[in-house]
């Protein structure tokens, strides 16, 4: 495949996957709504299957495409200069974002599998309980199946590091974001004198969203707990 | 009598295309601040041939900016550290007595090393050859008021004929991208209504650009930077979207 | 022998029409079996190869530069001029005709003129439709400016960088007759022999730089577009490569060396500033549109430029010339400043006088001023490390560009059978002076559109027996190749090639530059044969030829050099008037203006080469004019 269409595939695929981060978002918003309002939106979703097994492949597919996609420029770009420069370069005026493009990447890829083992995988396929030992107004300890929303709730509230390793996923998703969204539309060739320095704002300012508002839920339920949970479950 | 200041170059001698390479130290002493920078190599070759050693190959000619012949990565920038200026422009007031210069050729494996700091860029002239024209033949054209052009699209295709064909774009890219130079050739002639006749123009140079070896952009914008005619990445942008339109024309064609 | 210049009879308007009829065809069909080697890929070269593929003819395009776009073309900064009359102010074919030959002081080929002005306006049209971003007013229509020594606008320009935009022009179209393999480009290959088989030139033998290897190239026609000789003495405008090697070569298998002493010095450069300086950077021409140029009224005034009040400064050619002002030609300007640094009135007593733009700012506003030259006041910046804008430029000439060349007849074709010339490496077309941008219209003329007419000519009336490389002519020219380098490299001296250059360099500034004289012409005369002496004696060329080698390509180009300066200052000499660029201190006006001797030199010096340390044979094409007839030439 030529450079161009590697490149547009990546930017391609990187900009519908930041449509479906928009989507994860909005639904992991539901957590603030506390359990029901969570898990009825975990049971909607859950309802449209089969249909839903179509858009999981197709999510899958995408993130496949973009990772291999990704991984061959990168080893191309790294085989288009076999022997190195010596000194580095004083004067080079290259975005941190954009250096560590693979780097945020590859990490990005390992959180995806730490995710999707902990939570997609665990109540998806695995339908383990989502156990909370919640203490009530009144004095009283209750333990029950909070089901998706508990296991995410324990998963944030009872380890920090857990907590930890998401709120920086979260970062470096947004970092990648914030070069990857422009770069997209620059390689589909929008170009403005105008309204591009507005596009590499937006999509910083889009990186920080979503850095800072899937982070938040994570932070809210660790800080606030809302729910008074004194132990999770599993 | 002006300024002088000394200097240590370290600079990479290669004997050929398939012999290792290392970097020599050399005490540039005594250097008058308003030599330019090759003006300051030729008087480190004069001492050396003059000591029975073999001079540092480095390929200039005009010395006015304009030829792009000229070229090494100084201390990691190409053309040096002086924005907008080629090798040949720069002067050594840019540099301060004590300096330590780490000199090296364009590094890319589209840019085999011939000797020392010359290397071969012929991968931009096939380039160009593959569809860097607009196919008028000497004698077909028709009167050069047949066609108005505005003067907006005019400035912005000289912007970017500005390209001096240097390949410092290439070495200033990580990963050794030559998106910039062939931009600007699609830019030149793209811009023009005399240049938008042939439909495969930019699939053609995009699969020569990649048959060379030369790296994927990934829009770091350090060409932009680095260049010494100031062209802009939105012809990047430009080349990106005309070889879009022409994919699908020429789907639409076969 | 006598000089055949084979101009076509009839008026001169119909000249080129008649001939272009007159002259013999080669069958679309038999194109593809005539070789023609092109060495040189400047706006002549690559014009030509381009052109000569089209037809259909095989094309072997040879360039020492690492790419055919790199030639010096490239550095033409102002215009290209054209007959358009799109300003509507009053030009026509007969004028751009009568400005270049009076331009030239009356020392030019009229036929060969008249053909450069006629053919000006298809380079346009040509140019255009290749994609050169020539400058367009806001109605998207071409744009243009004036230029020395013509009273209309007639210039086109692509900002300052016209040479290049012109260029990578023709270099696109050579790459389009490259890739449909019409063209063989053969980049870093410096041509050091002609071959000349049973009187006709047959081929050329050549070093590959990065091997060193030599090989032989065989054709049925060569023609040579390797540029001026600037370089002959170091200090110049042109790029450090230019030499005279091919040239030379072909003058030493018998071609004839046309007027090596009329040489341009251009007006407008910075200064020198240093022992090592390499090279000297021109400014455009089109600078003098805007900018006045002055030197203080009073000797050993050192005061900064700002704190001259204007009734202290000379604006010495507005007030001498005041119908062409600070657009005199550049033979002109170069003089008067001459004469003013040498009455001590330069900047600080020395070699410079200033270029102002106060008054253009003043009037146009600065943004105004940056649109038109942006480029070149930064260029101006980033050399002398002062800002224009503020201060007034310093300028001082320098060598620029060489009129005289290969002797060539109408058809472009020099006295050897087979070998054209083209381009500034031809004698032709300036006379004693060249116009600002008559440079690029000439290349491109020559390359577009008349050696693709004149050599189909050549090849279907010449008698070309069957040669190849393997014929003892070339292995004789391979083996004198083989031993020069030999023995450049086994001198093993004490100084350097350059040390040596600019040693000629000097003399050949000093005696045959801005003004001649008998007296310093002799001297040279004496002194270039001994530095050449001290050449094979005492240079130092590191490395070996089997390699690639800079000091060797350089030490070649010198060692022609050394041979070349000799006869540029004979011709110097034996020219006793004065002729635009040429200046002989003897033969002036009393205003001090060159004052022609059209009784005993209205005649082109060809050059027969009988030896290095002969003198070479006179030979004289006499001049007529039917059209322009020779005056004192006046820019008052």
């Amino acid at each position: 495949m030529q450079s161009i269409c590697k490149k547009q595939l990546l930017g391609l695929t990187g900009l519908l996957l930041v449509g479906f981060l928009g989507g994860h978002l909005g639904g992991n918003l539901f957590l603030f709504g506390g359990a029901d309002s969570f898990n009825g939106y975990a049971q909607h979703l859950a309802n449209l299957r089969p249909g839903l097994l179509l858009i999981e492949g197709a999510l899958g597919l995408l993130f496949i495409t973009h990772i291999i996609t990704a991984l061959n420029v990168w080893f191309e770009n790294q085989a288009a200069r076999p022997i190195k420069y010596i000194a580095t370069n004083q004067n080079s005026e290259q975005s941190l974002a954009s250096k560590t493009m693979p780097y945020t990447g590859l990490f990005i890829l390992l959180y995806l599998i730490w995710h999707l083992f902990n939570y997609t995988y665990a109540f998806g396929i695995n339908h383990q309980p989502g156990l909370l030992t919640i203490k009530l107004p009144n004095g009283t300890v209750e333990t029950k199946d909070f089901g998706l929303y508990g296991i995410v709730y324990a998963s944030f509230k009872f380890s920090i590091l857990n907590t930890l390793f998401y709120v920086i996923a979260m970062c470096v998703i947004g970092f990648h974001i914030s070069h990857g969204f422009a770069s997209a539309l620059q390689t589909f060739g929008f170009s403005h004198k105008k309204y591009t320095p507005i596009v590499e704002k937006l999509s910083k300012l889009i990186g920080l969203i979503v850095a800072v508002a899937f982070s938040s839920i994570a932070l809210y339920i660790l800080i606030f707990n809302p729910i008074n949970a004194i132990s999770g479950g599993n | 009598m002006s300024k002088t200041i000394n200097l240590t170059l370290k600079v990479w001698r290669q004997a050929g295309a398939d012999t290792p390479g290392k970097l020599e130290t050399y005490n540039a002493t005594n250097i008058d601040v308003e030599m330019s920078f090759l003006e300051m190599l030729d008087v480190i070759n004069e001492e050396i041939a003059l000591d029975d050693g073999d001079p540092i190959a480095f390929d200039n000619d005009c010395r006015e900016g304009i030829c792009g012949t000229c070229g090494v990565v100084v201390n990691g920038s190409p053309h040096g550290p002086q924005k907008s200026t080629t090798l040949c422009q720069l002067h050594m007031r840019k540099f301060n007595d004590g300096d330590t210069l780490i000199i090296e050729p364009w590094r890319a494996k589209a840019f085999p090393v011939i000797k020392d700091l010359v290397v071969d860029r012929s991968a931009l002239d096939r380039i160009s050859q593959a569809g860097g024209y607009t196919g008028v033949k000497t004698g077909q054209a028709p009167e050069a008021h047949t066609i108005a052009v505005p003067k907006a699209d005019s400035d912005k295709a000289m912007d970017a004929a500005a390209c001096i064909g240097c390949g410092a774009c290439v070495a200033a890219c990580p990963n050794a991208s030559a998106m910039l130079y062939v931009g600007a050739k699609v830019s030149h002639l793209g811009l023009l209504p005399q240049g938008k006749l042939d439909c495969d123009r930019v699939i053609n140079m995009v699969n020569q650009m990649d048959a060379e070896g030369f790296g994927n952009c990934t829009n770091t914008y350090e060409c932009e930077a680095t260049c010494p005619k100031d062209i802009n990445v939105s012809n990047i942008a430009r080349m990106n979207r005309t070889h879009l339109v022409e994919k699908i024309i020429q789907r639409k064609n076969s | 022998m006598s000089l055949d210049s084979k101009i076509p009879s009839g008026p001169m308007a119909q000249k080129w029409t008649k001939h272009r009829f007159d002259m013999k065809l080669v069958n679309p069909a038999n194109k593809r079996k005539y070789k023609i080697i092109v060495v040189g890929s400047g706006l002549a070269g690559a014009s030509a190869s381009a052109s000569l593929s089209e037809l259909g003819y095989n094309v072997n395009c040879f360039c020492f530069q690492d790419s055919p776009r790199r030639a010096h073309s490239i550095a033409a900064q102002g215009g290209i001029n054209a007959a358009k009359n799109y300003p509507n102010d009053g030009d026509s074919v007969h004028r751009l005709f009568y400005d270049t030959v009076k331009g030239g002081d009356y020392r030019s080929r009229e036929a060969n003129v008249h053909r450069l002005a006629e053919v000006s306006n298809s380079i346009i049209d040509q140019c255009v439709a290749q994609g050169v971003p020539f400058a367009r007013d806001y109605s998207g229509y071409l744009d243009n400016r004036s230029f020395g020594g013509a009273q209309v606008s007639r210039t086109f320009f692509a900002r300052g960088q016209t040479g290049q935009q012109l260029l990578i022009g023709a270099y696109n179209s050579l790459n389009k007759e490259i890739a449909k393999g019409g063209v063989k480009m053969f980049p870093r290959t410096e041509m050091l022999e002609l071959v000349v088989i049973d009187g006709q030139a047959r081929g050329i033998v050549v070093r590959n730089l990065i091997t060193g290897k030599v090989e032989s190239h065989s054709a049925d026609a060569v023609i040579l577009a390797t540029g001026g000789y600037g370089n002959a003495f170091f200090l110049s405008t042109n790029a450090m490569n230019c030499n005279v090697t091919a040239a030379w070569r072909a003058h030493k298998k018998g071609a004839f060396f046309a007027n090596p002493c009329y040489t341009q010095i251009h007006p407008t450069c910075i200064p020198v500033h240093g022992e090592y300086q390499s090279k000297l950077t021109l400014m455009s021409e089109s600078l003098r549109n805007d900018g006045r140029v002055w030197v203080p009224k009073k000797v050993g005034d050192t005061r900064p430029p700002s704190q001259i009040p204007e009734n202290e400064r000379d604006y010495y050619l507005e007030r001498r010339y005041p119908s062409f002002g600070n657009l005199v030609p550049r033979d002109v300007a170069s003089r008067n400043a001459k004469y003013v640094c040498d009455e001590k009135r330069g900047v600080n007593g020395g070699l410079a006088v200033y270029l102002d733009f106060e008054d253009a700012i003043k009037r146009l506003g600065e943004d105004s001023i940056r649109a038109k030259y942006g480029n070149l006041f930064d260029m101006y910046q980033r050399i002398t490390d002062t800002n224009p804008y503020q201060n007034p430029m310093q300028i001082f000439p320098a060598i620029h560009y060489t009129m005289g060349g290969l002797w060539v007849d109408y058809n472009l074709m020099s006295n050897l059978p087979g070998l054209h010339v083209i381009g500034e490496a031809n004698f032709s077309d300036h006379g004693a002076n060249r116009l600002g941008a008559s440079a690029l219209m000439q290349g491109l003329a020559d390359g577009y559109f008349v050696i693709p007419y004149t050599i189909g000519n050549y090849l279907a009336s010449a008698k070309l027996d069957k040669v190849d490389t393997q014929h003892s002519e070339f292995k004789k020219a391979e083996a004198e190749v083989k031993q020069r380098t030999e023995k450049l490299l086994s001198i093993n001296g004490k100084r350097t090639v350059d040390d040596i250059h600019k040693e000629l360099g000097k003399v050949l500034w000093n005696h045959c530059g801005m003004s001649r004289t008998e007296k310093g012409l002799t001297e040279a005369l004496k002194k270039i044969p001994e530095i050449r002496e001290e050449f094979w004696n005492n240079v130092k060329v590191p490395g070996s030829g089997a390699s690639f080698n800079q000091s060797l390509e350089r030490a070649g180009r010198v060692a022609d050099f050394l041979e070349f300066g000799e006869t540029m200052c004979l011709d110097a000499l034996t020219r006793s008037e004065s002729c635009g660029g040429h200046f002989r201190e003897e033969s002036q006006t009393d205003e001090g203006e060159a004052k022609r001797d059209d009784e005993n030199f209205s005649h082109v010096a060809a050059w027969e080469f009988n030896g290095v340390d002969n003198k070479p044979t006179l030979h004289k094409e006499k001049l007529t004019f039917e059209e322009c007839l020779p005056s004192q030439r006046s820019y008052k």
